[in-house]
């Protein structure tokens, strides 16, 4: 293994998420019933002509911007043919000959290492339909929803040596396109699919190995999976003598293998040409400026500030600007609460854990940006216990509460005036003796377990120190 | 006042009729398409009639003329259209098998005009396979029949114009098919400027050249409609928009001074006699009026009908992939696999010369060919724009034939020489021009031959223009002998 | 997948159509032709080829080549979901339909 290198280049796809397709007037959005947002136009049926979408060029743009890219003044828009049920017209619009973002780049961090990702081309194309297979009729179904909703394609030079690269890359890219607002990014819809292309060489050569390619790739994991089961493919391909032919392939994450791609993938000839029923794209300067205007904060400028004006830790700093959704629910939680560390820290701790349980993205979350300020705003004014407050944010990640609403219905604003404390202590003095006489005899520690019983009492709503301080002083009146 | 042909009350006539209440529109319906009935077993211009629902709008456009409600000049006419134009609900062939029982779901921009000016729609006109062709031979339903003569091919809606069972359709043109039926059958034809008629709804054989335009037995007529049907469409992002035609302004058209370019490719070419004798009977009239012409040289002419056959073929190539038997229209019924699926039904539901069209589109824009064929074809089509437009500095209109030769026989045709037939033609699809067909003669077995009048981007009331006063000093009349 | 260097890689072969071209073009453009029609296509291709031939003839050394005709200016459409779900009307025209989708020979990448 030693001896060999592995060289990759990757083509991201990216859905970009407008409200309608690129070409017309059907609704772009995700998850709706087979073949419901779909119109003659990308049913491929005879007559209809394609409009192009005003949003998909300034998408493009903004993400060719912040990829450091150059934007063409000139693009246009050809024919790729192909004959496969999920291309309607049995031809893809896409831009081969004049894309509109060409030689940018991308910085990542792998290994430790700061690494410059060169950035060959990104392009626009339409989206292909889905195939379902129906075994019980032994037949395939076709739903359009799909075809001729916007991608972008994003193509990497092979820059690649290791399946962390690879990685760190399609997590930058991922938060960066997010922060754009130009897609969302969410590998398990396929709104963002990458195609690997991987070559091995022994190390030292110059000369780039048989290539092959595999598609759509589904998840991070697999990605790594895909790439150290096909390096190891060709190794002992290359050991044993064996001839690797350039070809697509399709990564197997069950069985750990990789396979060669029927017929639609490996018809070599896709007889391009330019589309005659669309005018190039002509992009004027003071359009680009006024996108580059507009651009958002990106991921590293953001990290910096935090550090520098929140003080933020470094990591915690580069694990928030991650995702441009943690981004959102801090910036907003910090801007109500007035205090960005505690914001953080509840984002680093409390947000992050309940993602992990519930095996969630940050794009995944739903409650409103408002509420994890509100509830800390409610702790400092000391209207709910800390136990409270992770509690109603529990319930806020759940299912999208109000918080106010959700404390006052429960019940669980803290209590705090003496008036209704003390009885309470009375009743739990009278209750432990055991524990009473304890601290009495010296065993400061129990009072832990009095402070326990005293919050239990007052369903967890006793303000800490009153109940403290009230315990202190009945315990301190029997010392006698 | 056109006297192109007498037999047929113009469009313009019969809407006014309508209008002034002399005749009602029911009425004149029911008799067109008892007409059309009547004709059809010789002519064979029709695919589809639309008897019912033209039944319908006769009625409601009736109505509208009486409520005064803004209607056009053309308000109750009825039309044909190109079986190439989509029109909602009711059957749209394209003059293919693939396309038999084929019901859209939209119509055509140009048909919407049509029908919102009170137009009646009567039936689909007789078409080539997806227009692959100019005289119907290409046609799935068989060819029509030349109006002179039944053992001659003609293209649909202008013989049926032309045997004056309709005054006016809609054709497309796209080397020349809407120029070279209206010569082949003595009437009136119009190919705007490329972007003018919004191509939406009209099914596509080579997208960059494809257009709408009027064919009528009255050059005035056509403008009507072109008025109509005119204009930029939001829906097709290569339409342009063109001022109106102003016909009240015609009639002062003059002749003297209008300066007339002839490429001299056109003289030396093998040309019909018959047809070369007309277009100098018409150039003499011309110059009798005081026009001007003279011959220039346009480089990438020889070459254009090579351009056209390489572009058209590749579009189409392209354009037509999407007939495969899966979204609609035929599939091949003994089908098991996805393979199967679309080779039967492409190579059943084709014809032979739709699939030659189709496989050397293929060849040209193959990855090895793309460069050797398709781009030096648009640097052809490059050269012949460039030609024209600095012709267009020194000329206002350019003239030619309009085919090469008379209406062709029933016999089995070959591709290679379809593409000849469009020699005069192809140059104005490739560059874009507006260009009118106007009868200049016909011979003594009733076969008539065209004169075609090419103008510069936009330029469609000029021609029509120029048109109009050559049909008014009796340019469309000559027959051999120079009787009138 | 796009890639520049996936194209021109097969030499040019002389402009007639053989047996084998004809094989090729029937696979690019999803047409099976009988044996007699094979022979026929391929005498009527070479011939429209033998022809087009001539835009060799023409000098075209540095000329750019021309897409559209007539320049207009730039169309968009504005990022707006107008259209209905339509699903019934736009499966009324296909050949099988199933469970709201077209149907097609089960088909496996
Ligand atoms: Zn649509």
């Amino acid at each position: 293994m030693a001896n060999f290198e592995t060289v990759m280049g990757i083509e991201v796809h990216v859905e970009l998420s407008t409200k309608s397709k690129i070409f017309c007037g059907c609704s772009a959005r995700f998850g709706d019933e087979a073949n419901a947002h779909v119109c003659e136009g990308c049913a491929g049926m005879p007559g209809t002509l394609p409009t192009l979408n005003r949003r998909v060029v300034e998408y493009a743009v903004r993400a060719g911007l912040a990829l450091n890219c150059e934007i063409s003044r000139f693009s246009r828009f050809d024919r790729k043919s192909y004959f496969y049920p999920d291309l309607p017209a049995s031809y893809q619009v896409t831009q081969l000959y004049h894309p509109i973002c060409k030689n940018g780049h991308l910085d990542i961090v792998a290994d430790g290492k700061t690494k410059r990702i060169g950035i060959n081309r990104i392009h626009i194309e339409e989206d292909a339909g889905k195939l379902v297979h129906d075994d019980w009729d032994d037949c395939s179904l076709v739903d359009y929803n799909r075809c001729s909703v916007p991608l972008i394609e994003i193509v990497s030079e092979p820059d690649f040596r290791s399946a962390d690269e690879v990685v760190a890359y399609l997590e930058k890219l991922k938060a960066t396109l997010q922060y754009l607002g130009v897609s969302d990014c969410k590998m398990q819809e396929g709104s963002m699919r990458a195609d690997i292309n991987l070559s091995v060489r022994p190390v030292g050569s110059e000369k780039f190995g048989v290539r092959t390619e595999m598609k759509n790739m589904a998840s991070l994991k697999s990605i790594a999976r895909a790439i150290a089961g096909e390096t190891r493919r060709h190794i002992d391909a290359i050991e044993s003598g064996e001839t690797l032919i350039q070809e697509t392939r399709r990564w197997d994450d069950n069985k750990g293998f990789s396979f060669a791609m029927r017929n639609k993938e490996n018809a070599k000839d896709y007889k391009y040409f330019p589309d005659p029923n669309l005018m190039p794209v002509i992009v004027e300067e003071e359009y680009i400026r006024e996108i580059r205007a507009s651009l958002p904060e990106l991921p590293e400028e953001k990290k910096a500030r935090y550090i520098r004006e929140f003080g933020l830790p470094e990591y915690d700093a580069d694990i928030l600007t991650g995702s441009r959704y943690l981004v959102a629910v801090f910036e907003r939680a910090a801007d109500i609460c007035k205090n960005p560390k505690e914001a953080s820290n509840w984002v680093m701790t409390e947000l992050l854990k309940l993602l992990n349980d519930a095996q969630m993205q940050p794009e995944d979350m739903k409650f409103s940006p408002d509420s994890l300020g509100t509830i800390l705003n409610m702790l400092t004014e000391g209207k709910i216990n800390r136990a409270v407050a992770k509690k109603t944010f529990a319930e806020v990640f759940e299912s999208d509460v109000d918080p106010v609403d959700y404390v006052r219905k429960n019940g669980l604003m803290q209590v705090s005036d003496t008036g209704s404390i003390e009885p309470v202590i009375r009743e739990v003095l009278d209750a432990n003796r055991k524990a009473v006489s304890e601290y009495l005899a010296g065993n400061e520690k129990s009072i832990q377990f009095l402070i326990g019983q005293s919050m239990k009492a007052l369903r967890g709503k006793g303000d800490p120190q009153v109940v403290r301080d009230l315990l202190i002083k009945g315990l301190d009146e029997r010392k006698g | 006042m056109s006297i192109s042909r007498q037999n047929v009350e113009t469009a313009r006539k019969t809407g006014q009729e309508f209008r002034s209440g002399a005749v009602p529109i029911s009425e004149h319906i029911e008799k067109t398409i008892s007409g059309i009935q009547k004709e059809e077993p010789r002519n064979h211009c029709f695919v589809t009639l639309f008897e019912e629902q033209a039944h319908k709008a006769a009625i409601r456009v009736a109505q509208k003329l009486r409520s005064k409600e803004d209607c056009s000049l053309l308000a109750g006419v009825p039309v044909g259209v190109d079986d190439t134009m989509m029109t909602r609900g009711r059957r749209t062939t394209c003059g293919s098998g693939t396309l038999e029982h084929f019901i859209p779901t939209f119509s055509a921009t140009a048909v919407q005009k049509l029908e919102d000016a009170g137009m009646i729609i009567v039936g689909k006109l007789n078409t080539d396979e997806f227009s692959m062709g100019s005289l119907t031979q290409t046609s799935f339903f068989g060819p029509t029949s030349h109006p002179a003569d039944e053992t001659r091919v003609a293209g649909a809606a202008a013989a049926a114009v032309a045997s004056g069972v309709i005054s006016c359709a809609l054709a497309s043109d796209t080397g020349g098919a809407l120029r070279q039926a209206s010569a082949g059958c003595g009437v009136c034809g119009i190919r705007p400027t490329y972007g003018a008629v919004s191509r939406l709804g009209l099914a596509a054989f080579a997208s960059s050249m494809d257009q709408i335009g009027p064919i009528a037995s009255d050059i005035r007529d056509c403008a009507e409609i072109l008025n109509i049907i005119s204009g930029k469409d939001p829906c097709d992002s290569t339409s342009v928009e063109i001022d109106k035609i102003d016909l009240s302004r015609i009639d002062s058209f003059s002749l003297s001074g209008l300066r007339i370019g002839i490429p001299s490719v056109f003289f030396e070419s093998d040309t019909d006699p018959f047809v070369k004798a007309s277009f100098h009977e018409a150039l003499d009239a011309l110059r009798s009026e005081g026009a001007v012409t003279e011959t220039f040289s346009l480089k990438g002419l020889d070459q254009a009908v090579a351009a056209y056959a390489v572009i058209s073929c590749a579009e189409a190539s392209a354009n037509l992939s999407r007939i495969d038997g899966i979204k609609y229209g035929f599939r091949a019924p003994e089908a098991k696999t996805l393979s199967e699926v679309y080779e039967r039904t492409r190579s059943v539901g084709f014809g032979s010369d739709a699939q030659k069209r189709i496989m050397l589109g293929n060849y040209f824009l193959s990855a090895e060919r793309y460069e050797e064929y398709y781009l030096r074809a648009l640097r052809v089509k490059a050269l012949i724009a460039k030609g024209f437009a600095s012709a267009f500095r020194r000329y206002d209109v350019i003239l030619s034939p309009v085919s090469p030769s008379l209406a062709p026989k029933k016999e089995p045709y070959d591709t290679l020489s379809m593409f000849e037939e469009d020699f005069f033609t192809v140059p104005a699809s490739l560059a874009g021009l507006p260009a009118a067909s106007v009868p200049c003669g016909k011979n003594p077995d009733g076969l008539s031959v065209g004169l075609q009048m090419i103008g510069p981007h936009f330029s469609e009331a000029k021609i029509v223009g120029a048109a109009d006063a050559f049909l008014r000093i009796g340019g469309g009349q000559k027959t051999q002998g120079g009787q009138k | 997948m796009i890639r520049m260097t996936d194209i021109h890689e097969a030499p040019p072969e002389p402009a007639s159509i053989g047996a084998e071209q004809i094989e090729y073009l029937e696979q690019l453009a999803r047409i099976r032709l009988s044996g007699e029609e094979k022979e026929r296509t391929a005498r009527d291709l070479s011939k429209i080829l033998d022809y087009i031939e001539m835009l060799g003839e023409l000098d075209t050394e540095g000329v750019d080549p021309l897409s559209h005709p007539v320049t207009t200016e730039p169309v968009f459409r504005e990022d707006k979901a107008v259209n209905d779900d339509r699903r019934d009307a736009m499966l009324r025209n296909a050949p099988e339909h199933k469970d709201g989708c077209f149907k097609v020979p089960k088909t496996v990448e």
